[in-house]
């Protein structure tokens, strides 16, 4: 699923922004961009993504000589436009978030039967459609897995413990199913367009 | 043979293993576990073909080489602003003897100039961190550039380096030049004083006789000798980082 470039290769580059070259800087930037795009379009929209990859882009420049290898270096970046997302959400007025639905994850019912049946039929955009209604944990979540991080990786871009990781992906599908039963039942009843 | 509550717990675990089973991060054994529990479950049998599907649809496909190179090229121009600002405030800061007298210097310690700017300006906070970041880099500069004027002496070899316990200590107080005395040791793992740099930039040092003073591993600031009200958050630094940033003046000097 993931396309992120090899860690040795991101690390070497790294050392090379440390000595101020900035050809390097461009070229973690050309190699991180897809995937880092991906994941501030799902957190923060299309009309501030660009903005925040350069921005964390930025942070990556100036700190890059503070970045001792504790983590793998695309988990680094990614932390870094996570939280820049977050100040962006943050900033939103309370009229843009209100227009967004989310569903929480509490109080769900077992829609395994149905779900099972209306998985089958999804299609990809429908999926993604209901993906971007999800929370913005969950959400961010669910970008992760897909390019490719693991539990340990997506707790420490999130600044969580691994076992709420691992809880809030489990969540985030299981909303998910939940969701596509649903339209999956109006589907049938005719009501859903 | 396994019990009802072994087996749920066992299809519980697996339900969790799959988003990872699926990216491809999931440890060897892990998915032994994993492929031997799907021979036998279809629910994690359909669960796996949702989280596919899922993946699938939420992994990047769309194409950004276009986006990338065109914000490749704004993100450049960002860059290339940021010095820019920093050039200027280090012309703005420096003597107006250095400035005409030393301006090949300048050119030639670009990278320096910048590397230090960053170093010291991701020290403070917001933009107060930015500006008074260009004011101690202005400051380091001029240490730079003191020590050419040194060049010749037998106490000061060319970086102002001396060995890995005593990576920068630029001491330059030449009355033409500068008033003040300016210490980076790492032994204090303290090198910049965040406050220091602020009141500095607030005017409180105009007339003069100020001095940034080393003192057991914290900085005091005294001017004409007393010391400031103020004592000031402690910025540290591991020796590593400073030993990096030495290694990144050699180099820029070189």
């Amino acid at each position: 699923m993931s396309s992120l470039p090899t860690e040795t290769s991101l690390l070497s580059l790294v050392d090379e922004i440390k000595t101020g070259n900035r050809e390097s800087m461009n070229e973690l930037y050309l190699s991180m961009y897809r995937s880092v795009y991906h994941y501030a379009l799902r957190r923060v929209g299309v009309a501030d993504a660009e903005e925040v990859i350069n921005d964390a882009m930025m942070v990556v420049w100036k700190d890059a000589f503070k970045f001792e290898g504790a983590s793998k270096v695309s988990t680094w970046i990614f932390g870094i436009v996570k939280n820049l997302c977050l100040k962006r959400v943050q900033h939103d007025s309370a009229k843009k978030r209100e227009s967004i639905m989310y569903v929480d994850a509490s109080d769900l019912d077992d829609v395994r039967d149905n779900a099972d049946v209306a998985i089958s039929a999804a299609n990809l955009d429908e999926i993604e459609k209901l993906v971007c209604r999800l929370s913005d944990e969950h959400r961010s979540v669910i970008t992760l897995v897909a390019e490719g991080m693991s539990y340990k990786e997506i707790a420490e871009i999130e600044g969580c413990p691994e076992n709420t990781a691992r809880t809030r992906v489990f969540h985030a599908r299981k909303i998910l199913k939940r969701q596509l039963a649903e339209i999956h039942t109006l589907h049938n009843t005719g009501s859903y367009s | 043979m396994k019990t009802k509550s072994g087996a749920n717990k066992e299809h519980s675990s697996i339900i969790e293993l799959l988003p990872m089973y699926v990216n491809s991060t999931i440890k060897a054994t892990d998915r032994e576990l994993v492929d031997t529990h799907l021979q036998s479950c279809s629910d994690c049998r359909k669960q796996l073909m949702f989280e596919r599907k899922l993946q699938t649809a939420t992994s990047a496909k769309i194409d950004v080489k276009q986006t990338a190179r065109r914000n490749l090229a704004i993100f450049n121009s960002m860059l290339d602003g940021v010095q820019e600002q920093t050039y200027t405030d280090v012309a703005r800061l420096k003597p107006r003897s250095i400035r005409t007298n030393r301006d090949d210097a300048d050119t030639d310690n670009s990278v320096l100039i910048w590397q230090l700017r960053n170093f010291f300006g991701n020290l403070l906070p917001s933009s107060a961190g930015q500006f008074g970041g260009a004011i101690v880099m202005g400051v380091c500069a001029l240490l730079v550039i003191g020590v050419f004027y040194k060049h010749d002496s037998p106490d000061t070899n060319v970086s102002g380096i001396q060995d890995s316990s005593n990576i920068v200590r630029g001491c330059e107080t030449s009355e033409e030049v500068l008033q003040y005395e300016f210490v980076i040791s790492p032994t204090s793992q303290t090198p910049v004083n965040v406050e220091a740099v602020e009141m500095l930039l607030n005017g409180a040092f105009t007339n003069s006789d100020y001095r940034v003073v080393d003192s057991d591993g914290s900085l005091l600031v005294t001017v004409n000798g007393t010391v400031c009200d103020k004592r000031i958050p402690k910025v540290t630094r591991s020796l590593e980082e400073q030993e990096s940033i030495g290694k990144v003046l050699v180099r820029s000097l070189q």
